[in-house]
């Protein structure tokens, strides 16, 4: 009688034959059907579908990966649409990944409204103060910290080219702003993905979540004064008054969320019935209007998930429940998309003033919440551990960035290629990061803990 | 329409189609049935469509091209899985051929008379046949809708009854087969008309792929998986097998039936958890269906497509009546079956696998050949889906005073 196989080659064995084969027999009909098509008039625009289902099975393969080798899911997700992606091997092309955004409003929607499916006002009446400090803490030293680290690193890199920046005195104080207000910001997204798949609760946990919603809100503020700025400055595309900005994305915004979540409440309240799959209607439509009205749509989600939290009837937990029956297609299909979108070549053109400025940032994250966090009084593992929290970037700060393009042509881009490069970095050092602080601050699967009081009772 | 506007119009509709306080209204109206087998989103989606604009349904063409592809593929796999070798195999003797008499006359019917009117409306011949074959290929499918409703009244208890119920069902089974071989077809024709390879490398390449990705489905349902796991990989390979076929310009719903009918052929009980995923999606997939499907049929509405519906409403209807009392009474009692003398009537209920297939078609293939088809299809499902039920209860009515069940 043989005996049995080691236990991790047995896992090695299953996931060679169940995941890596079949993987590799997409990648290959992928291939052989454009080698057989190409020649007759296959059109490039097609193919979206097939490359929402390819990246959806490829994440899946790469994130059960990611969890044998004690990462976040999110991380496999994400190598698994950098590798594939236009800019990796090119298995994906921009025209198939083209009408994909469809898919990052609803999934932003959907890690929007858990969070703020999360949110009860009793916790929030409690921890306002707390939240409040620890993240004017963080944004201040982030903010002024950086404005300094971008003027040393564009003297000695030049990062912008000189040819490229307005001849006017204050000219690069002003682009240096721009980019210290776009490097406070973290990504809610990623953030609130690791929390929902480690399962976390706890005090690390909750600081954490709630100064990623305040900073998503302040960010909106302060990038908005600081494009206003450096349009008067130094000229750009868009006219828009400040003020009708600000109450727009933020008063406009979180009315429209009110309004959906009211919507919500109703639907939950008469029919009830299919939640995930009117979940997922749900933040289509939410996500649409946003867009179309320009708005914000995280912060709409946040308002409609906290509405429907702490209206009588108990219907947080039914929706935080429904949304995670549909989030890991969802996760999967997002951050591999997001993964898609890195760019490997610009990371390698600046490698050096970009990883300069990302251990920079680290540091900076470091201060601003010990500061903000001593300040507040907060318990030590939060002291120790919330910074972690905070160092990922992705999807707010490539928008930022790719506004900043939009807006101001001639120094734009580059300014936009270093932020990039960043967010390539932070993407796949933020999440393994933050699961490692949930571990050390033992809030992993505190989710599915019993309370204190209800355990020992 | 505005994006907002059209998305508010949609929920608003949804809400009313479910909400238990609007069920006596519904019942009122004469809707429950129609919401039951989706075609109260048909008449929503044409709502819609009224108020859409061309240009605005060109430039919403990328987002709902791969919904279409994704809609279509889940109602293929669903299909396909249904043709398993065991079930197949204890068809009864001459069965098969009485089942598919109906269904394949017409099919060659409509064939023959909608290729003719389309070519006559101005377009070129081989557009022409492959708008006939899409056409056809919903003519000869039906939907057993009425059939489980039927079981549960006091008329339709009665054995003979029973039977031919049973007949109708298999028919109804069988005739998807010549939907999916009319889609094939079609794609394969139009494909090769502006490629220039020969239609039958595209029929293989359709039918090869689909068997490819059935393996693959196989293979990923091996190990072992959480329950959302499975659901992922489920849609994972009904996006990737439907876009596949959308990509090339094959179709979605045929290539995704060959991948069903693999797996489900391949040894082990793994497309269990692909049917668990498949039917967690198939009722939102057939409301997309039909919203989709209102939203264009609209947009071609002509003097073509009223012949058409005309073939495919009351030609179709006499023809499936007509041709099933041809082969009456030409199955053993043994074999469980009856072909009575209006099991016909049965058939009159028109399946979505046509609808899926003329949806694909215009998506992947827009013209004035693929729009007026998927029109006319639509119109005639609407009709066919309204005039069923009446005819049914009839025929049930005198069974009951004929046959009264202990």
């Amino acid at each position: 009688m043989s005996p049995a196989p080691h236990p991790a080659l047995a896992v090695l064995r299953r996931g060679l034959l169940f995941r890596m084969l079949p993987l590799a027999g997409c990648v290959l009909i992928l291939a052989l059907g454009r080698a057989l098509a190409l020649p007759h008039g296959l059109s490039h625009d097609r193919g979206t579908a097939a490359a929402i289902g390819f990246l959806l099975l490829s994440g899946y393969v790469a994130g059960k990966a990611a969890v044998h080798a004690r990462l976040p899911r999110i991380t496999g997700y994400l190598l698994a649409g950098i590798a594939l992606g236009p800019y990796g091997t090119g298995v994906l092309s921009h025209e198939m990944l083209g009408a994909r955004g469809i898919v990052d409003g609803v999934a932003v929607a959907l890690i929007a409204l858990t969070a703020g499916g999360e949110l009860e006002i009793a916790w929030l009446r409690r921890a306002i103060r707390r939240v409040a400090t620890i993240t004017f803490g963080e944004l201040i030293v982030v903010f002024v910290g950086m404005f300094g680290t971008f003027l040393a690193v564009q003297h000695f890199f030049t990062v912008i080219p000189l040819e490229d920046i307005p001849p006017s005195s204050s000219a690069l104080m002003v682009i240096t702003m721009v980019f210290a207000v776009v490097a406070v910001t973290n990504s809610p997204s990623v953030t609130i993905a690791v929390i929902n798949e480690t399962r976390s609760e706890g005090p690390v946990t909750r600081t954490v979540l709630g100064v990623t919603i305040l900073k998503d809100i302040a960010v909106i503020v302060f990038f908005a004064l600081a494009l206003a700025i450096a349009r008067n400055t130094l000229g750009g595309a868009g006219d828009e008054p400040l003020w009708w900005t600000l109450t727009r994305e933020l008063l406009g915004s979180t009315l429209l969320g009110l309004g959906f979540g009211a919507l919500l409440i109703a639907y939950l309240r008469t029919i009830g019935r299919e939640l995930p799959v009117f979940l997922l209607v749900f933040c289509l439509a939410l996500a649409q209007t946003c867009r179309a009205l320009h708005l914000e749509v995280l912060l709409a989600a946040v308002a409609a998930g906290c509405l429907v939290a702490n209206f009588p009837g108990g219907h947080g937990h039914r929706v935080v429940a429904a949304i995670e029956r549909v989030s890991l297609p969802v996760y999967a299909l997002f951050f591999a998309g997001a993964g898609a979108k890195v760019r490997l070549d610009a990371l390698g053109a600046i490698w050096m003033p970009a990883v300069a400025l990302v251990v920079v940032r680290a540091a900076l994250v470091y201060a601003g919440t010990r500061l903000g966090t001593t300040l507040a009084g907060a318990e030590p593992a939060v002291r120790r551990y919330a910074w972690v929290g905070f160092l990922s970037q992705a999807g707010v700060t490539l928008a930022l960035a790719a506004l900043i393009s939009r807006s101001f042509p001639t120094w734009g881009p580059a300014l936009e290629m270093m932020l990039i490069s960043m967010i390539a970095i932070h993407e796949l050092v933020g999440p393994p990061a933050f699961q490692w602080a949930l571990g050390r601050a033992g809030e992993i699967g505190g989710a599915d803990r019993p309370p204190e009081d209800e355990a020992t009772g | 329409m505005s994006g907002p506007a059209l998305v508010a119009v949609l929920l608003g509709a949804a809400f009313l189609a479910s909400a238990r306080r609007f069920g006596r209204f519904r019942q009122a109206l004469g809707l429950t049935h129609l919401v039951v087998t989706g075609h109260a989103f048909l008449l929503i989606g044409a709502l819609v469509g009224l108020a859409v604009t061309d240009v605005q349904l060109d430039a919403m063409a990328p987002v709902l091209t791969p919904i279409a592809a994704l809609v279509a593929g889940t109602i293929g796999y669903s299909v396909g899985m249904r043709f398993h070798g065991r079930v197949l195999r204890a068809i009864p003797a001459g069965a098969t051929r009485v089942a598919l008499t109906p269904a394949l006359g017409v099919a060659l019917g409509t064939l023959a008379l909608a290729t003719v009117a389309l070519a006559a409306s101005g377009v070129t011949p081989a557009s022409a046949l492959a708008g006939g074959l899409v056409t056809a290929g919903a003519a000869a499918v039906s939907a057993p809708t009425l059939a489980a409703a039927i079981r549960r009244r006091r008329g339709g208890r009665s054995p003979d009854l029973l039977a031919s119920l049973r007949l109708v069902e298999l028919s109804a089974g069988l005739s998807n087969l010549l939907a999916l071989t009319g889609a094939v077809f079609a794609f394969a024709l139009t494909r090769a008309e502006g490629a220039g390879a020969a239609t039958l490398f595209w029929v293989l390449c359709d039918v090869g792929l689909g068997l490819a990705a059935g393996l693959v489905t196989w293979l990923f349902l091996g190990g072992p998986a959480r329950r959302d796991e499975r659901l992922l990989l489920g849609v994972g390979m009904v996006a990737f097998t439907g876009g596949l076929a959308e990509w090339f310009g094959l179709s979605p719903a045929a290539l995704c039936a060959v991948a069903g009918a693999t797996l489900v052929n391949l040894p082990g009980d793994r497309m269990a958890d692909m049917a668990q995923a498949i039917r967690r999606l198939e009722r939102p997939a057939l409301v997309m269906l039909m919203t989709l499907t209102g939203v264009y049929a609209v947009q071609d509405l002509g003097p073509a497509v009223l012949l058409l519906v005309a073939l495919l409403t009351l030609g179709r209807a006499g023809a499936l009546i007509v041709l099933a009392r041809s082969v009456r009474g030409s199955l053993p009692p043994s074999s469980g079956l009856a072909a009575g003398p209006d099991w016909g009537k049965g058939l009159v209920a028109q399946g979505s696998l046509g609808l899926v297939c003329a949806l694909a078609f215009r998506q992947v293939w827009p013209g004035h050949a693929s729009g007026w088809a998927l029109a006319a299809i639509a119109v005639a499902s609407l009709i066919n889906e309204i005039a069923a039920p009446p005819v049914l209860v009839r025929t049930l009515t005198a069974r009951a005073t004929a046959h009264p069940a202990s």
